[in-house]
């Protein structure tokens, strides 16, 4: 049976199951924009990285449309 | 040089040494419409000696809430942005040299447009020909500021060839898919790209004057509205190898 754990989400407490990869997060908070960029912990985290990072208990993950304006 | 730059001049570490450097140099705009074009005028009244400015359009009546460096004369005459700009620059500083290249920067002519540069100004308006501006930093081993901007917020980095992460090192896969927020859907506020540009020839000043340590590392993250800055660390892609700089890959997946 799986358990939640606790983390923050665009600055908001979330409940989500353990184990959980940013990709997964990614799907769950339906945040899958073309510009997407991922942080956790301060640091960005590489598109490509999204699936092999498990988010531990208390991350702080912030997804961010970067702007590619002029 | 006169009083004309006296007053920056003054600055710590500025003197007149740090002001013949500057007159010396060569930066490449590419893309000068509010983010480039404002950088551009910042560099031009900085005595910066070389400016190559780079950029297919026309200015558009939409496009004056936002670009400073242009005005009602210019779209009415039709001229391109960059020969509007190079009068409006050489009007400005006479000791500059403004070289006006109408032409969208690709693949196949990046090389080229940066021949020569210094550095690099990133005043492009969609995710595609950054990559190309990328690359071709990478292989010609100059540093460039991007920036970009979308509705009220935007962001800031610093790429320095073999000194750190590259710009693919972060950003969306290589090609990029169309953005969702464009100028058309989602606006730009008038105050952000100036605010952003300001940032951009600040970086590209010191690191012309050679202030390498006081460089930005990571990225800013600008919002104005509420306004609130923040830095992000960013660091090598850790699964797999930047395509670009080759940097990360600590583990296979």
């Amino acid at each position: 049976m799986s358990r939640n754990i606790k983390i923050i989400v665009n600055g908001f407490d979330e409940q989500v199951p353990a184990g959980s990869t940013l990709a997964q997060l990614v799907e769950l908070f339906e945040e899958q924009h073309p510009e997407l960029v991922a942080e956790l912990n301060g640091r960005f985290v590489h598109p490509d990285d999204y699936a092999a990072t498990v988010v531990a208990e208390g991350a702080r993950v912030e997804f961010i449309n970067a702007a590619f304006g002029g | 040089m006169g009083e004309r730059y006296a007053v920056q001049q003054r600055l710590a570490g500025w003197g007149r040494s740090g002001q013949a450097r500057l007159a010396t140099a060569t930066a490449v705009v590419v893309g000068v419409g509010a983010l480039g074009g404002a950088a551009a005028g910042l560099l031009a009244r900085a005595g910066v000696g070389r400016l190559r400015l780079v950029d297919p359009d026309r200015p558009a009546l939409d496009n004056l809430h936002r670009q400073v460096l242009y005005t009602e004369a210019d779209v009415d005459a039709g001229r391109s942005k960059v020969e509007a700009a190079r009068r409006h620059l050489s009007s400005v500083n006479r000791q500059v040299t403004v070289e006006a290249i109408q032409d969208e920067l690709d693949q196949s002519n990046a090389a080229g447009l940066l021949a020569g540069a210094d550095v690099v100004i990133d005043g492009l308006d969609h995710p595609r020909p950054r990559y190309h501006l990328n690359r071709a930093c990478l292989a010609q081993g100059v540093d460039w500021v991007h920036a970009g901007v979308m509705g009220t917020g935007g962001q800031l980095a610093v790429i320095r060839p073999g000194k750190g992460p590259c710009f693919e090192c972060w950003a969306p896969p290589y090609p990029p898919a169309e953005p969702k927020r464009s100028s058309a859907t989602h606006g730009i506020f008038g105050p952000l790209p100036s605010c952003l540009a300001s940032l951009q020839a600040a970086e590209a000043l010191k690191l012309l004057l050679g202030a390498d340590q006081d460089v930005l590392a990571g990225m800013l993250l600008v919002e104005l509205w509420p306004l609130g800055l923040r830095t992000v660390e960013i660091g090598p892609p850790a699964v797999r190898r930047c395509p670009a700089c080759g940097a990360g890959g600590a583990q296979d997946p």
